[in-house]
């Protein structure tokens, strides 16, 4: 698992690879704990790019929970964007579609929880 | 082995309602629209063979009980949910009142949709039957005997003809019983729970209901997929979905099909039914559910195929 960020004006997007499970999870939370400090009202967004995340387990959801909780609890928003097909289909079967917005791309998560960071199409 | 679901809800038993079946009959009925079905055993093949699972059967909705059954002439039983009083009508038309059985019975808990069935279990008024209880709870036996108390029921648990005995398991210790190696293992609920490893002429069965999993606990994680080590068939509690689970419902004391096919796989079990069903689901509900889950072992498979059943009153498993 790998966690590249990206500022696009008032929002982080992270760009997470790779598998998100038993043996990566807490790697991804560490990895993931600077970004959501920041994440508040008045401060950042957080966007995850999820186009290169080939896997995602239990323990990889209840990490995503957990920031998802942060982020509200701080007035902030977080989003997931990118979902690849098979990534997909197990936020679905898990119902986790419910509890963190999914986004069809990282533009579309911006022009929701961050429209000022939207820029022209083709840079992100 | 042969494994029998006399009951797989959870919580609480539920009936199919009148709306419920009528909805099932429109649904077959324009399934079989231009059909030449003008005998019953036409009619039968087609109900057998065309119609979806939700609209031919019903998952069923007795509380938990569950039969393995080695061929010997004892009976045993996991938990006495409200699916104990058809195992007990299905016992009484086989052998008839007079025989006298051994039934050995395993209790997960003893919250009330695990023992309901008791007061209702026929063999305890026969004189000549013998019931064993086991569990690893020490409120084991009060537990039956509050229930067959004033003013919940009306016959005191001292007047039942037959021998009831109540015998406390140590977890983790390989018990002989019945022909059986039975294991018991602490999970995670209300009260606590107990799953179940039973092994017999080298087939292994574990039933575990009843159990919440702390996804924050690598250790637990890694002693659950220990107990479930090669099982042939692993009966798991995914009453919720996984985001339920440890959201709005964390501390509830339930699982998910997501977790039961992840700690199946990590363990190399062979079949995994889905166990103590949301007595709010519907057939077409569960039947996704299953559905989904069969997707989910498929598209997340590493190694050998896990297959997917999902537990409805009268289902059997051959091991």
């Amino acid at each position: 698992m790998q966690l590249n960020d990206q500022r696009i004006g008032n929002a982080r997007v992270l760009k997470v690879s790779g598998r998100i499970d038993h043996a990566s999870a807490d790697s991804f939370k560490v990895a993931l704990q600077p970004h959501l400090e920041h994440c508040k009202a008045g401060e950042d967004v957080v966007v995850l790019d999820f186009s290169a995340v080939e896997y995602i387990s239990s323990v990889g959801f209840r990490v995503l929970l957990l920031a998802e909780r942060q982020a509200r609890a701080q007035q902030g928003a977080i989003a997931v964007a990118m979902l690849q097909p098979v990534v997909k289909e197990i936020f679905e079967i898990s119902r986790f579609t419910r509890v963190i917005a999914c986004f069809e791309d990282v533009r579309g998560a911006l022009a929701e929880l961050s429209p000022s960071s939207i820029i022209p199409r083709g840079a992100v | 082995m042969l494994i029998r679901i006399w009951g797989a809800r959870g919580s609480l038993p539920v009936a199919l309602n009148a709306k419920a079946l009528q909805e099932k009959l429109v649904k077959a009925l324009v399934a079989a629209a231009g059909r030449n079905l003008d005998t019953e055993e036409k009619a039968r093949a087609f109900v057998a063979n065309e119609l979806d699972f939700a609209v031919s059967h019903t998952f069923g909705g007795n509380s938990p009980c569950v039969q393995i059954d080695i061929g010997g002439g004892e009976y045993l039983l996991c938990d006495l949910g409200s699916g104990a009083r058809v195992f007990a009508n299905h016992v009484l038309a086989a052998d008839g009142a007079a025989k006298g059985n051994v039934f050995h019975v395993f209790m997960s808990h003893v919250h009330w949709d695990h023992i309901m069935g008791f007061p209702f279990f026929t063999p305890a008024y026969l004189p000549g039957n013998r019931i064993r209880i086991y569990g690893c709870h020490k409120i084991l036996e009060e537990a039956f005997r509050r229930q067959h108390s004033a003013p919940c029921f009306p016959v005191e648990f001292d007047r039942l003809p037959a021998r009831i005995e109540f015998v406390l398991l140590e977890p983790g210790q390989r018990h002989e019983i019945a022909g059986v190696a039975v294991k018991a293992m602490l999970q995670s609920h209300s009260g606590d729970s107990y799953c179940y490893r039973f092994e017999h002429d080298g087939r292994a069965v574990v039933y575990s209901t009843d159990s919440e999993h702390k996804l924050d606990d690598p250790r637990q994680t890694e002693a659950f997929v220990a107990f479930f080590r090669d099982a042939d068939l692993v009966i798991f509690d995914a009453m919720y979905s996984l985001a339920d689970a440890v959201s709005v419902k964390e501390d509830w004391g339930h699982s998910s099909n997501i977790v039961g096919v992840e700690l199946c796989q990590m363990a190399g079990a062979k079949r995994l039914c889905l166990f103590h069903h949301e007595p709010i689901f519907s057939d077409e509900r569960i039947l996704a559910i299953w559905r989904e889950t069969r997707r989910l072992e498929e598209i997340t498979r590493s190694g050998a195929p896990l297959a997917i059943y999902s537990a409805y009153d009268g289902l059997e498993i051959g091991l």
